[in-house]
Formats: C-alpha cells, structure tokens, sequence
C-alpha cells in the first residue's frame, strides 16, 4: 500500500473491494421482523434506545423476508412452525444470515427431548451466530451481532 | 369481602339442584373427594348429554360458563373432565365422563356451550376422544401430520419416530442427517476449543 500511495495525490486510498462491500454490508444489516417467543421481547428492547441497535446499523427491521439479510430465531420453535420458519428462510434473498437466540433455539432448552420442539433451530436452517441465555439480555444479542460483522468481514467475493 | 350470606345461599341451591339431578337421572355417582373444594359427577357417557343440557338450565345458578374440558389417562380408561363455573353462583363443579382409551367417542358439548370448540379439539388431539357432532374435528395445537396422541402415558418419550417423520417431511431429502453432522462437527470443535483455552 505504502508504495502505490506514494504516487497518488493526497486524500485518495487504496483498499480492496473485499473490504468496501463487507464494510457497507456488515453496517447495513437488515433483521426480519419476526418473533416466536418470550426471547422476542428482549429482541424488541434491543432496538430501544436504551440498548440502540441502530449504533450497529441494523435497526430496520423489515416485514417481509424478501427485504431483510438476517433472520433472528427469538424463541421456541415447535414442529407446527418449523415447516413456516423454512419457508421464509427459503424466501429470503443471498447473502442470508441467522442468529438463533435463546437456549430453545440452541438446542431446545427446557423442551429438551420433547414430542413437539424441534431439538435446535439449526437442524431446520444453518444458523451463523448462537446467542445464549433463557432469554439473553439485549446486551447479549448486541455482541451477537457485533461476532456477525465480524463473520461478514471475514468473507470474500472470491469465496463465495 | 364478598356477601359471605349469598354465597352460602348459592352453595345450598347448588346442593339441592345436584341431588335433584341424582334423583332423575340414576347413573350419575357423586364424588366430593376427588379434588378439594369441587364436587365430581361421574356420568356414564350415554347419560352425558341430558346432564349436561339439565345444568346448563338450571333455576337460578345456570351453568354457564364452561372453563374447561381436560382429559385424564387412567391406564384402564380416560376420563374427561369438564369444569363449570355459574356467572350468578358457585364455582366448583366438575363432570367427569369415562370413555376407552383406544377410539373412544363422547357426544359434544358444542350445541350447549360455543366455547367448548376449540376445548374439545385440544382433548381430541391430545387423548384421541372422539366428539360426536363437533363441527370440525381437526388437530388445534400439534402438527397436522402427526397421528399419535401425545398425552397418552404410553406415548414414545421425545416423540413417535413416525410421527417425526411425518412431521419434518418438508425438509428436503438428507437434509436431517447432513445437519446432524454438522452439529457434531461444532461440538467437537468447542470442546477443543475449551481444552486448549484450559491448557493455556
């Protein structure tokens, strides 16, 4: 960098693409609204701005699956719902990102080895990030996202 | 507090109407030991519905309210309770009615009280009892696909695998066992991960 910036006029850096789309992509994360259970209050509280969600350049929470980038599993998922959470999975567009929160969405939780809770959201979708708690705090979920950019930043056009 | 007076009052209406009812229809057995503070109708099934048209129309403390219909797996038989409060009187008054385990059938209660819809199909998805001029038997809770009655006591724990399959059939063809893997794959990874963040 030092030698090609030496020849430039000043004010003008270089840097590769990599780095300017992870950089737009990981400030301008859009969740799904969507919440199935009592984790979805602590979701909610994060956007407040209390907490401030919108620091980290995700407080859009769109309505329909085609608009949002990041799904968030806020609760217990049960069989009944599992076929709708695949289906909006499904209708979310690339690049797709999922956070499970709460131990339900980990691994079950309390319904571990019951007839009617999927045993962990990422036997239905892949999931990135894992939140955990019974519900986590919204300072919890801040440093979920914050290990997502973290993953975005990590990626690379020529990968993917 | 509440008018103590009018409380006892209704509760000697309430005795008075129940032994009226014993006295009319014969199969009905009183049990007031059952659970505390109610008194239990056992009533035999072709029996249930007059009783359950007379105390919907009683004088003055008219069973209208119905809060509940449940289920109890006896291992013998199932009994299904249902439990009525009265909005001008007492609480405290519960019908059972005994049915067989396997496919058994009681008559709804729907053309009496409206609320009991969604009552007796959570009892039927459930314990698997029938109710005979329910207007849409369906499953309310559990998952459409699913066949087994899963508050029966020798419901599989953690699921009928028949059941399960049935249920996660809209994932696509290996996708269960592919996951599973990869859930492993993570496991171990932590479980380094916290062996060598130990060591250091």
């Amino acid at each position: 960098m030092g030698l090609i910036e030496k020849e430039l006029p000043p004010g003008v850096l270089t840097t590769t693409i990599d780095t300017v789309i992870n950089y737009s992509k990981k400030y301008s994360i859009w969740p799904m609204t969507f919440g199935i259970a009592c984790c979805a209050i602590e979701m909610i509280l994060a956007t407040s701005p209390r907490f401030d969600l919108a620091r980290f350049g995700a407080e859009v929470f769109r309505a329909t699956p085609r608009q949002a980038d990041l799904m968030i599993i806020a609760g217990t998922v049960n069989h009944k719902m599992a076929q709708n959470v695949r289906l909006l999975y499904d209708q979310m567009p690339e690049h797709k990102k999922v956070i499970a929160m709460g131990s339900c969405a980990i691994s079950g939780g309390p319904y571990a080895g019951t007839y009617n809770v999927v045993q962990g959201v990422d036997l239905i979708i892949p999931v990135d990030v894992y939140v955990p708690g019974c519900p986590p705090r919204p300072e919890a979920l801040l440093e979920g996202f914050i290990k997502l950019q973290e993953l975005i930043a990590q990626e690379s056009m020529a990968k993917v | 507090m509440a008018d103590q007076s009018t409380y006892s009052n209704t509760t000697d209406i309430l005795e008075t109407r129940i032994k009226e009812l014993v006295r009319d229809i014969k199969s009905v057995e009183i049990d007031r030991d059952r659970v505390k503070d109610y008194i239990c109708l056992l009533v035999n099934p072709d029996d249930l519905l007059r009783v359950m048209e007379t105390i919907a129309n009683w004088d003055e403390i008219p069973m209208n309210y119905l809060r509940c219909i449940t289920g109890i797996d006896q291992l013998t038989h199932l009994e299904v309770v249902y439990i009525f409060a009265s909005i001008p009187g007492p609480g405290g008054l519960a019908v059972v009615a005994r049915c067989p385990r396997k496919d058994g059938v009681l008559p709804s209660v729907y053309g009496i009280w409206e609320t009991a819809d969604f009552q007796e199909r959570e009892t039927y998805e459930f314990f698997g009892v029938k109710f005979d001029g329910h207007p849409d038997l369906r499953r309310l809770l559990t998952h459409e696909e699913m066949r087994g009655f899963p508050l029966l006591k020798d419901y599989p724990k953690g699921g009928d695998p028949d059941d399960l399959k049935a249920m996660d059939a809209f994932l696509p063809e290996g996708w269960l066992e592919q996951m599973q893997i990869e859930k492993e794959r993570l496991q171990n990874w932590l479980q380094d991960e916290i062996a060598k963040r130990t060591e250091t």
